[in-house]
């Protein structure tokens, strides 16, 4: 039967919740043969493989294991994007899951489809609290309604973009791109929602709650500690779509999409070295000689970012101002005393 | 070779879990037992138990105090009456006070031998610091609302807040705990912990030395209380939890699960049959009602003992709810008496509990059903369950038979003698 639908699955030292992961995809028979569902092994050290292999035996036909030597988050996108055949492509992470009512309505909606992306809701599980948070798009976005993604008007989407969480590729459009995600890197999921975007021309927004983005483990790559330890590949992400910048044949309502997008992710940056508190001093004073060297690199080759960044965020424009004097040792309250007191000196000058 | 004395403030028929984690332990050892303890105070425990949990190498004797306090003086006078009957004391940590007793044995006495047994740890003990009100004063940990400066420095509010903590001077008495178990750590001969989790919470800061007297002993089924021709005629699938719950430890997104499940299908909703036995909070309680879903979940009052095995054996499914301490910890430490039992009614388990601790893990090697607590995916392991989809089958429980502990405990005491 076609595949309608190829999911990737990467997965590393996940054994403790892949098995929520896929059987959430395998939940409805009526929908399973329809799915590709390719578990991608980045090299794990656990018991993972082994119960991967476990569903590949039971969903045969369905379920592929590629087993292959560690190389980060994007070389598992790349492996599965290779043999992917489902006309439709999308990533779920191992330790998540999909909302099983949703997903396989949409899973049977896909078939009548034929746009270049489709837009879902997702939810945010946290972890520790059992909480859910709902994230949808603007209402302003109309549910059903087939969009021009070059005249999309992007003020619509309230700063939000598309999200690998949220996100449903044409699989055509991913090949014919030649995606490529940055190998060995940390965040490279802003590249997987920015590149397509050249090919994309249409997109639809489906009313599901589909993708459960499993938050709050302290290993995760969106903790604060992790922020800090991989902040050069999040340097790394963002000269590389700096460069796609450049380099895209994108249209003026696309580029300032993709520029909303970047000017999000400066300001992450600009908070991971100005709004942590860090103990090890020796990492203080080589974190600031990194952000004055950023500053310098972005403020020279991209002056207009970075006067919009400037424009846009207090924090970057604060310490721009302030050369970075509070940078890497201060808190959020710690800050905001300092910009008052910068504040008091500039009236009474 | 001579008795082993124990004293636990909780022992059968007094219907609580200490007494029955120490009494399955001591019935399946090959030694023989005097058990000081009481029957006054039902503080944490249920009722009693009918008179079958009695065993011919264990003798209890009850003390006639009402209070922890009293019991310490008594328990020391009871040994130091008794000392040449015995080799070897062991003592439980519910209530503290029975290790107490064996601290100032062991000061008196040091050629006794001497075990302290921990159900849960008394110093840091997660729900402590969980449930310890923060001063509406104190500055660290953001207990106060008005954030001014001026406030903040206010002799007024450093006062008050002083105040706060002498008045509700639960610091104090974390404080008292945490020297207390400090103590037992360095004199105790042996150390009894549940779980590997619980040694490395509890010994962090501790010597080699502390570490190499504990021994990790789990908490046990005993086969021998279960009637295993009983089975479910009932047309329903049926889940039951049995025990305590309270705020923390809270089924509140079970209940949000099985509302999912009514609104979505509701005929699938109607095989279900979910009964609780025991203490249930008034939130919870309230929640089967605001969620409509009390034609599907029942709330009994609690059972003996031996009851609870029965409905074990009678359930399709036993539901494991853990507290969820994700606010101050990554795993969970505590290992439920419960879980032992469950297992021992051979009956598969869907629990809900953090992803790390001693439960999380014997319910992965177990090959049972572990749920965070999203109430989205306890929902899909209802539906998994409900449609039958789930097949646990036989897993091996022989790691928590209580021969098999009893026969390491015995081992051990011999050891130490």
């Amino acid at each position: 039967m076609k595949k309608i639908l190829t999911i990737v699955v990467p997965m590393y030292n996940t054994e403790k919740y892949l098995k929520r992961c896929i059987d959430s995809l395998v939940y409805d028979e009526k929908i399973v043969d329809l799915l590709e569902i390719i578990i991608v092994n980045d090299g794990s050290k656990d018991n993972s493989l082994n119960i991967a292999k476990e569903y590949e035996k039971k969903f045969n036909g369905t379920v592929i294991v590629i087993d292959k030597e560690n190389g980060g988050h994007g070389s598992t996108i790349n492996e599965g994007l290779k043999v992917a055949t489902g006309k439709y492509f999308r990533v779920l992470d191992s330790d998540d899951w999909v909302n099983i009512t949703d997903f396989s309505k949409f899973v049977c909606e896909l078939k009548h489809l034929d746009v270049d992306l489709i837009l879902t809701n997702y939810s945010r599980e946290l972890i520790f609290s059992g909480e859910q948070i709902k994230v949808n798009y603007p209402e302003k976005i109309e549910y059903n309604h087939i969009y021009d993604l070059n005249k999309f008007n992007y003020d619509m989407l309230d700063g939000k973009y598309f999200y690998m969480a949220t996100s449903t590729y044409k699989t055509q459009i991913l090949k014919d791109i030649k995606l490529y995600l940055d190998e060995k890197t940390y965040y490279v999921d802003m590249e997987y929602n920015i590149f397509p975007i050249t090919n994309i021309s249409s997109f639809i927004y489906l009313d599901y709650d589909i993708y459960r983005y499993f938050i709050g483990r302290k290993d995760q790559s969106i903790s604060a500690k992790s922020f800090v330890r991989n902040r050069k590949d999040h340097e790394k992400v963002i000269k590389r779509l700096l460069q796609f910048l450049d380099n895209a044949k994108l249209n003026a309502n696309k580029k300032k999409y993709v520029v909303g997008i970047i000017l999000q992710l400066l300001n992450t940056h600009y908070s991971i070295y100005c709004n942590t508190l860090i103990d090890d001093k020796s990492l203080r004073k080589v974190m600031k000689k990194e952000i004055k060297e950023f500053d310098f690199y972005l403020k020279n080759k991209y002056a207009d970012i970075y006067n919009q960044a400037l424009e846009s965020y207090e924090r970057i424009r604060f310490n721009s101002k302030t050369k970075f004097r509070y940078a890497v040792k201060s808190n959020y309250w710690l800050m905001k005393i300092a910009l008052k007191f910068e504040r008091k000196k500039k009236v009474n000058r | 070779m001579k008795k082993v004395l124990v004293i636990s403030w909780f022992f059968p028929p007094i219907n609580s879990s200490e007494g029955l984690v120490t009494f399955k332990l001591l019935k399946n050892s090959r030694l023989k037992y005097d058990v000081f303890t009481q029957k006054k105070s039902k503080n944490w425990a249920y009722n009693d138990n009918e008179n079958k949990l009695i065993s011919k190498n264990v003798s209890p004797i009850f003390s006639k105090c009402e209070n922890p306090s009293e019991w310490i003086a008594d328990g020391v006078k009871f040994f130091e009456d008794n000392k040449d009957k015995y080799d070897v004391i062991m003592t439980r940590s519910m209530a503290p006070e029975s290790h107490e007793i064996g601290l100032i044995i062991k000061k008196n006495n040091p050629n006794v031998k001497w075990i302290a047994s921990f159900g849960d740890p008394i110093a840091n003990n997660p729900f402590e610091v969980l449930t310890a009100e923060k001063s509406p004063y104190e500055v660290k940990g953001q207990g106060i609302e008005n954030f001014s400066l001026k406030y903040i420095f206010s002799i007024k509010r450093v006062l008050k807040n002083l105040y706060w903590k002498y008045r509700y001077n639960k610091c104090k008495h974390m404080q008292k705990n945490r020297d207390l178990e400090k103590q037992v750590l360095m004199l105790a001969d042996r150390i009894i912990l549940n779980s590997e989790e619980q040694k490395e919470y509890m010994l962090q800061g501790y010597s080699k030395e502390i570490a190499d007297k504990v021994v990790v002993l789990p908490h046990t089924f005993d086969e021998d209380f279960y009637n295993y021709d009983l089975d479910n005629d009932n047309k329903k699938i049926v889940m039951s939890y049995i025990g305590h719950c309270d705020d923390i430890r809270t089924p509140k997104n079970l209940f949000d699960a099985i509302q999912r499940l009514k609104e979505e299908d509701i005929n699938l909703s109607k095989k279900l049959e979910v009964n609780f036995y025991g203490n249930l909070s008034v939130y919870d309680k309230a929640k089967i009602i605001d969620n409509r879903i009390t034609d599907i979940v029942n709330v009994n009052k609690p059972v003996s003992y031996f009851e609870s095995l029965n409905i074990m054996r009678k359930s399709n499914w036993l539901i494991l709810i853990d507290a969820n301490l994700g606010k101050i910890m990554d795993k969970n430490i505590f290992f439920a008496a419960k879980v032992a039992d469950y297992l021992g009614s051979r009956r598969p388990i869907l629990g809900i509990s953090m992803l790390d601790g001693p439960s999380a893990k014997i319910l992965r090697e177990t090959n049972n059903i572990l749920s965070t607590f999203s109430a989205d995916e306890i929902y899909m392991h209802l539906k998994m369950i409900l449609e039958k989809k789930y097949c646990v089958g036989e897993y091996d429980n022989s790691k928590f038979d209580a021969k098999k502990v009893a026969k390491d405990f015995d081992k051990m005491v011999n050891e130490l003698l």
